[in-house]
């Protein structure tokens, strides 16, 4: 019964334990403009892809998610597709981030029939 | 969470030299198949290993044109840790683990789309399981069981800078509830033994304002021991999921049910080690909408019983 009672607690702490989140203060100015975020197309079929392009001027990192559907690749162009579970309106997000922790992000809709 | 494996190891590397060695309990081992209660004071660790495999895409019950994910492949670990706090009640925790979970693609014109690979963390479920009736004259039993599922992580997973999709997510990132019975009967002319497992599988919406579909699971075993350390089970498992919801609208390609017949040899090593090796082959699935079609599936299970006294095995023993 200890023993039981030892692992539960151990699982209980480790499971307990989250990683604080980082600070998002600003150190200082953007080292980046984002000037737009374009897909090739605005409407898919379901097995289909698109490209998508975030477009900016100087240094960033883009960081992509979508609501539905598989972002494929890294950086600045990423192509978006999607299975059969996807059909509907679906925004990717491009956030882009600079070592100076600034952050923005801008969203397109893709169209999945 | 990662250090997880390492704790629940170490703990159980540290202790394993207090219980004393001597026969398994009651109920007969399942594979990775949760079973009924333990007998009192003793502790179980049950771990296993799943590969699985999915190709092409079905709708409804038949093969479909439809294109996109050429095949899947999954890599699993879980580990459970039961202990028989009383007589009839046994506590349970169990956490899961996904080496990779991985969706190759099919060239789609002129691009050629690159894999997509999850990793991680799946959840963690803390289950109760009381003992209603347990008739060793007939060789009988029933034991109900509610469990609390938790998510390794409530966010989603982002390889190198990209949220993956739900199909390759480690964990789907949701609280859930599972509810389970267990009736066990065992006929001791032919050596047979059958048990039927009932569970029920709700989730709760996450993050990302996903609901997975609820899954209602069946399964039936028949179980004949062949000698004193080999024992064959055929299982015949039937599987229903609900659809998914994605902002509260249903996703139309998703949830079914389906059946597998799931062969397994069990060999017993000292009393107290079991090992098992399963193989999953759906032989009926109805998809809604269209699906990937899960091809096979196989597992290898390794079940330990610590602490097993004379006393507890006289708990096990049909009174004469």
């Amino acid at each position: 019964m200890k023993l039981f009672l030892k692992i539960l607690i151990v699982l209980f702490f480790i499971y307990s334990c989250k990683k604080k989140p980082k600070s998002s203060t600003v150190d200082s100015a953007k080292l980046y403009t984002f000037i737009s975020l374009k897909a090739d197309r605005d409407s898919i079929q379901k097995g289909n892809v698109t490209n998508i392009k975030a477009d900016f001027s100087g240094s960033g990192t883009c960081s992509w998610a979508a609501s539905a559907g598989d972002i494929f690749g890294s950086g600045n162009i990423i192509l978006f597709g999607a299975s059969s579970c996807c059909s509907g309106n679906h925004t990717i997000t491009c956030t882009l981030a600079d070592s100076n922790k600034n952050t923005e992000s801008k969203s397109i809709v893709i169209k999945v029939n | 969470m990662k250090y997880l494996f390492f704790s629940l190891f170490f703990i159980l590397i540290q202790t394993k030299n207090g219980f004393s060695q001597c026969c398994g309990g009651c109920n007969p081992i399942g594979g990775n198949t949760n079973q009924g209660t333990l007998p009192k004071n003793i502790l179980q660790l049950n771990s296993y290993y799943k590969y699985g495999y999915s190709e092409g895409y079905k709708e409804e019950d038949h093969i479909s044109d439809f294109k996109f994910v050429k095949n899947a492949t999954s890599n699993f670990i879980n580990l459970q840790v039961g202990y028989g706090v009383t007589k009839h009640f046994t506590a349970q925790a169990e956490v899961g683990y996904y080496l990779n979970r991985t969706q190759n693609f099919v060239t789609i014109g002129t691009y050629t789309i690159p894999s997509l690979n999850g990793f991680g963390g799946s959840s963690a479920i803390l289950t109760g399981k009381y003992n209603i009736v347990k008739d060793t004259t007939h060789d009988f039993e029933f034991t109900i069981g509610l469990g609390v599922k938790m998510p390794w992580g409530l966010a989603p997973q982002i390889v190198n800078g990209v949220e993956l999709s739900e199909d390759v997510q480690p964990s789907n990132g949701a609280y859930g509830l599972v509810l389970q019975s267990f009736l066990f009967k065992q006929f001791d002319r032919s050596n047979v033994r059958i048990f039927l497992i009932n569970g029920i599988t709700y989730n709760t919406i996450n993050q990302r304002n996903y609901k997975e579909g609820n899954m209602y699971l069946t399964s039936f075993f028949v179980s004949k021991t062949f000698s004193q350390n080999i024992t064959g089970i055929f299982q015949l498992r039937n599987e229903i999921k609900d659809f998914a919801y994605r902002d509260n609208l249903k996703v139309s390609s998703s949830g079914g049910y389906k059946f597998i017949f799931v062969p397994q040899l069990n060999y017993k090593i000292k009393q107290n080690y079991n090992i098992s090796l399963l193989y999953e082959l759906p032989i009926y699935q109805y998809y809604k909408g269209i699906q990937l079609n899960d091809k096979y599936a196989f597992t290898v299970n390794l079940n330990i019983r610590f602490g097993v006294t004379k006393s507890a095995n006289q708990l096990c023993a049909k009174p004469n």
